[in-house]
């Protein structure tokens, strides 16, 4: 079963990339309280993103023609464990690589590969993805968002919720109804990039129970756009966005969200000077789940590279690697308040606490556990 | 010779050696001699041995896939075990070709020492192999428990090689066998229809064999990870391998024997040769806390980050 899911090194050439990324990440953080670098992720830096642009990292997997490295996913693979490792704050561009700039390059037109995907890669343009909605989460067929056409383009009507970075971002790509009712499912969705300086486009940030502010509500009241607004074919906005996806989940990087709080948990170990078997015996078993999950990850970047698309093998190591991402609070919790003798740094704490309440989204964002493994399922010929 | 010219010779001799019937009658501790003869007779069990001593000098690596057939053919010999006891003899200039060799590493039972003639014991002065004789059997899986034999393993500050090899070895049975298991899963619940549909449309029981699939893969990574940089498993990178198996080894066999019912009790179903053989290789050769604490006792003081350490010492 799944026997072409195969480990495989990094070859030579992409392990050159580490030492920059590595020495960019370590700029980026030198000042950062571990806290704030266990956002990673969710850590928007415009101005850090640029400089991995200039630095040629980002976009490493996109064709040279378009401002890209024209590189292959391992490289991607090595800059992206050494940025996540580090806690550098890398939102700002990632979205726009990882999804916005492949799907583009796909389904896109010429002048749209060229007006968006050299500035993604230069970490200047910056995009949201407008998916989920009020009543369209898992369900995402279910969306109600309205471009009417109208002459030369669309007339944007409704709502986008928990939309990532929207408030900082340049750009939406938006899956809309253009034909047919929410009944009609899969049918007359379509992707549209929506300016989001255009008038009518309203954005009220939600606040996070950490207290952030990434994700935000979207409102479009009657928000004209162009008929070079369309990504790809009317009505197949389904299919574009399932490819989309993929993209999403091929991605190596979930298993690495909580490794700034492992390091600093380790680090405190070793300030308290523990031996102690049960201390040797929790750090062991969880530096041996991070090893299988990077080889798994590895397997699945080899796969990509050979131009496949993994996405049961991605769903895969997205469901064990955000266990084992939301594993590491708990167990470092109970590891800490094990030890009432023992003087923890308020960092270490600060990012302890941080980290338990904000790892139920590692399982959430990009496709619930439940959506992973009936992908899975699938793959497994159960459905 | 590549892994599929190996594996598929391997394999069928192994479908034809060990039918659900053989599995019952040597679970009751009746052998067929004919059985070992057969496998000391096709060269397989000298896959490692170097070539200067008449060995196929395979690596490592290119032998894994005997280990996962093994474990996915449910064969409860020590097979695994003599083929890396040949290639310790041999390396160290002994005798190698004495049948079935099973591996004194610390371990709450020995599999298939019942029918061994020798364990293979190493201390500081290399390997040697002793008589095993009168072996005790214990319990459901007539597995013998480990006599107190001069059993070597890591603990006294010295790294040998009996140990790490045999834990990729148990890993790689557990993972074959629970392989097996999965694809028994998914056919009985295709099959088997409960409220009027196949159960296996119930999205629970999907969701439950999408995780145990999960734990499976994990584990054969870790596998790979163990052989695929060296010529012999390294400690850290060979505890990680039995640890995450040994992790994945109940909730296969709680998620399969779930799935099956009633049914997957029953003596006469296959399920529980293939689950035996789990349970056994999870308790071989220490588990999962055993190698845990052997991994944790290497990094407590080492000041690398954790992905320097990993990609360092298991992946280079």
């Amino acid at each position: 079963m799944f026997s072409s899911f195969s480990l495989s090194d990094i070859p030579g050439a992409d392990e050159e990339f580490r030492s920059r990324a590595r020495d960019l990440a370590a700029s980026a953080v030198a000042n950062m309280p571990m806290d704030r670098r266990a956002r990673s992720w969710m850590g928007f830096d415009a101005e850090f993103s640029r400089r991995l642009g200039q630095a040629g990292l980002i976009g490493l997997m996109l064709p040279e023609e378009y401002g890209g490295a024209g590189r292959g996913p391992f490289s991607r693979f090595v800059v992206v464990e050494e940025l996540l490792s580090a806690g550098a704050p890398v939102s700002a561009h990632w979205i726009a690589e990882r999804q916005s700039a492949p799907l583009l390059l796909k389904f896109g037109t010429e002048t749209q590969r060229h007006k968006y995907v050299p500035g993604i890669c230069r970490g200047e343009i910056f995009f949201c993805i407008g998916m989920s909605e009020p009543n369209a989460g898992s369900d995402l067929a279910s969306v109600r968002t309205r471009a009417e056409p109208i002459d030369n383009g669309w007339l944007l009507n409704g709502q986008k919720i928990w939309t990532t970075n929207a408030l900082h971002s340049d750009y939406m790509i938006a899956l809309v109804r253009t034909s047919g009712t929410p009944e009609d499912r899969h049918k007359g969705l379509s992707q549209l990039i929506v300016d989001l300086r255009l008038p009518g486009v309203e954005i009220r940030p939600i606040r996070d129970l950490a207290g952030d502010e990434h994700f935000a509500e979207v409102f479009f009241d009657n928000v004209e756009l162009d008929t070079s607004a369309l990504i790809g074919e009317e009505g197949k906005g389904w299919q574009q966005v399932a490819a989309e996806l993929a993209f999403e989940r091929s991605g190596p990087e979930r298993i690495y969200s909580s490794l700034v709080l492992l390091d600093g948990w380790r680090q405190h170990l070793r300030n308290s000077g523990r031996s102690d078997e049960t201390t040797a015996r929790t750090l062991g078993s969880l530096v041996a789940r991070f090893s299988s999950l990077r080889a798994m990850s590895l397997a699945c970047t080899a796969q990509l590279a050979l131009g496949e698309s993994p996405v049961v093998e991605a769903s895969m190591v997205k469901d064990l690697g955000t266990a084992f991402e939301q594993d590491i609070p708990r167990i470092v919790g109970d590891d800490l308040a094990s030890h009432p003798e023992e003087d923890v740094d308020q960092d270490l704490y600060k990012t302890l606490a941080y980290i338990e309440m904000i790892c139920p989204s590692f399982s959430l964002r990009g496709g619930t556990r439940e959506i992973l493994r009936g992908i899975i399922a699938r793959g497994m010929g159960l459905r | 010779m590549d892994e599929i010219g190996l594996l598929e010779p391997f394999d069928r001799m192994l479908a034809d050696l060990f039918s659900s019937a053989t599995l019952r009658q040597i679970g009751r501790g009746e052998l067929d001699p004919e059985i070992w003869i057969t496998l000391e007779s096709s060269g397989f069990l000298d896959a490692l041995v170097c070539e200067e001593s008449g060995g196929a000098n395979l690596s490592f690596a290119t032998v894994l896939p005997l280990f996962l057939a093994l474990g996915r053919r449910a064969v409860p010999l020590p097979v695994g075990e003599t083929i890396l006891a040949r290639a310790l003899l041999a390396q160290a200039g002994s005798d190698y070709r004495l049948g079935p060799i099973v591996l004194g590493v610390p371990s709450l039972i020995l599999p298939g020492a019942e029918h061994a003639n020798f364990v293979l014991t190493e201390d500081s002065r290399g390997v040697k192999l002793q008589r095993l004789d009168g072996v005790e059997t214990v319990g459901a899986s007539r597995d013998p428990l480990s006599r107190k034999e001069p059993a070597i393993g890591m603990e006294e500050g010295r790294v040998t090689k009996t140990a790490p090899a045999a834990a990729v070895l148990y890993a790689a049975l557990i993972v074959g066998a629970s392989e097996a298991v999965l694809e028994m899963c998914v056919d009985y619940s295709l099959q088997r229809t409960q409220f009027g549909k196949p159960i296996a449309r119930q999205q629970v029981l999907q969701q439950n064999l999408a995780l145990a699939s999960e734990h499976v893969v994990a584990a054969r990574m870790a596998c790979e990870t163990a052989v695929r940089h060296s010529s012999w498993p390294s400690p850290l990178a060979a505890a990680s391998a039995k640890l995450i198996a040994s992790r994945a080894a109940p909730v296969v066999a709680g998620i399969a024997h779930g799935l099956h019912g009633a049914i997957g009790i029953s003596g006469e179903h296959d399920l529980n040769l293939l689950i035996r053989r789990i349970h056994a290789s999870r308790l071989a050769g220490g588990a999962e806390n055993y190698w845990a604490g052997l991994i944790g006792r290497e990094i407590l003081a080492d000041p690398r980050s954790t992905l320097d350490l990993v990609r360092e010492e298991m992946f280079s």
